[in-house]
């Protein structure tokens, strides 16, 4: 590139910096106001941190979760990058199939160093397969479809516009006839209504009333009789005004927790772009200007998968019964078992003690005690193993998302840019060692290289 | 085997120590709220959960040390 290209370059990320510093936090903090706010800055709250959200299938017993549709998706995108790599494979590999070649060339080269050719070869494709899973989830995760790994959102709060209740009512009896008076409701303030059937068959009325009601309190009179219609609850209902700007019809945009029984995700309306209006009951009657909900944004589609703490357990455990399997068979069963269950010096030395051998039999006995402490504490590392495969792959993602959006957040646009290429170098790093530590623990565990010899 | 493979189980080590005292901590005050008696199990969970911490870490940098005194280098001995 010529010498005023990269002048150039460096005058558009000077401006984008300078621009970037006085209209993000930082320029924010010291009272410039450029730029719109892209993050809220007053309260930032975390919503999620160790797992993903439930996206789809909210109430039901298996929520799915953003994290899980992004690992299925970086199984989709793994799998379709090598057919598309090894599609149509000649002698002479074009760049995407060369690409392939050499990195399956080296994740071999560096399985057989650790393990020897044998081994190598019936650990390649677990292996390979943590490998390239966690380097794909972490990889994708940086793609701008993706949400951050933590979902932080902006706590509004949201205050009742005007005074007063809304009660909602049951009027019960089957009505035969459309438009048939069948309530009167009469108010505390002396006013009337007449209610008419909308349609055959129960109904609903949402009637205002003067003040709080108790639950079971008369509130109305039903027409032609002396009976009265009493409040099925105590509780009203408030109208709220989500000033929201609203791009896409059918995005959830917001969702409303009153504090009062679930939150609730509120989805833009089809037909509608603008600004929402949105009823929601609280608990209890409010004046104007009480805080009634706090609205916070809707999790993100998806969500880096190696953020969710879930799936890193998940990915451990199996690790783990992988190097343990490895182990098992590569060993035999009395082999391996021995290793975590080592009482035979013990019996041995029991046996010499008291067929006479005192010395002997009380000398064997301390190594034999000493060797069942050893089995135990090699039990526990195996098992502190899991815990520490999953923490480190999930706190490094974290941890690089939070980096990221901070980064983001303190001066737009040009300082995510470095901590985006030392997130593409901790995913390679991540992938690497949760691969390679598998590896060698499972190279250990079938003998090659053990202790022992 | 390369040493830098030897090195590569330390990773994990820093969790290995912190559950073997945690661990120990915690069962120890569990012991301690199930018999009422204030803190000598604690303390005898923290004293475990040391001694366990230590002689593991040991056995795992025992081919490390024996290396070093055998003078023998490539890491086969």
């Amino acid at each position: 590139m010529s010498r005023r290209g990269c002048g150039l370059i460096g005058l558009v990320v000077l401006i984008l910096f300078i621009v970037g510093m006085a209209g993000g936090a930082i320029g924010r903090g010291m009272g410039i106001d450029l730029l719109p706010q892209v993050l809220g800055v007053p309260s930032l709250e975390i919503e999620s941190f160790f797992s993903g959200e439930p996206v789809f299938l909210t109430d039901g017993p298996f929520p799915i979760t953003n994290t899980y549709i992004a690992s299925w998706v970086t199984i989709i995108v793994a799998t379709l990058f090598c057919f598309a790599a090894t599609r149509k494979m000649k002698i002479i590999p074009g760049r995407l199939q060369g690409l392939v070649e050499m990195a399956m060339e080296m994740l071999i080269n560096f399985i057989e160093s650790v393990a020897g050719h044998k081994n190598g070869r019936r650990f390649l494709p677990m292996i390979a397969t943590i490998f390239i899973f966690v380097m794909f989830n972490a990889y994708l995760a940086l793609l701008p479809v993706y949400g951050p790994g933590i979902h932080v959102t902006l706590h509004d709060k949201i205050q009742a516009e005007e005074t007063g209740t809304v009660v909602e009512l049951m009027v019960h009896p089957i009505v035969e006839e459309k438009d048939e008076v069948i309530a009167l409701i009469e108010t505390a303030d002396g006013t009337r209504e007449k209610v008419k059937a909308p349609n055959t068959g129960e109904i609903e009325y949402s009637v205002e009333v003067d003040g709080y009601v108790e639950a079971g309190a008369p509130v109305a009179v039903m027409v032609g009789t002396t009976e009265n219609i009493t409040a099925p609850v105590s509780g009203t209902v408030v109208k709220l005004e989500l000033q929201r700007r609203i791009e896409e019809s059918e995005q959830p945009i917001a969702k409303i927790d009153t504090g009062a029984g679930e939150p609730v995700i509120v989805n833009s309306p089809k037909d509608k772009l603008g600004e929402l209006e949105y009823d929601v009951e609280v608990g209890q009657a409010v004046s104007a200007d009480d805080e009634v909900a706090v609205l916070t944004s809707a999790p993100p589609f998806l969500r880096s998968a190696s953020t969710d703490i879930n799936m890193t357990l998940a990915m451990a455990l199996l690790a783990v019964l992988f190097i343990e399997l490895m182990g098992l068979t590569g060993r035999g069963f009395k082999h391996y078992i021995s290793e975590y269950i080592n009482v035979g010096e013990l019996f041995r030395g029991l046996k010499l003690f008291f067929t006479g051998k005192i010395v002997d039999g009380l000398m064997a006995s301390v190594t034999g005690v000493i060797n069942v402490i050893i089995g135990g504490l090699e039990f526990i590392s195996h098992m502190t193993r899991m815990v520490s495969f999953a923490f480190r792959l999930f706190g490094n993602m974290t941890a690089g998302e939070i980096l990221v959006l901070s980064a983001t957040f303190l001066i737009p646009w040009i300082m995510a840019m470095p901590f985006y290429g030392l997130e593409l170098l901790i995913g390679f790093i991540q992938a690497l060692i949760f691969g390679g530590l598998t590896l060698v623990f499972a190279s250990i565990a079938v003998g090659h290289g053990s202790e022992e010899h | 085997m390369e040493k830098w493979v030897y090195a590569f189980r330390f990773i994990g080590i820093g969790w290995y120590i912190a559950l073997c005292i945690g661990g120990g901590i915690l069962g120890g005050i569990w012991l301690d709220r199930h018999f009422e008696t204030s803190i000598i199990f604690t303390l005898a969970g923290v004293f475990l959960g040391l001694v366990v911490a230590a002689l593991g870490t040991y056995r795992m940098i025992e081919p490390l040390i024996k290396e070093e005194d055998d003078n023998t280098p490539g890491g086969k001995h």
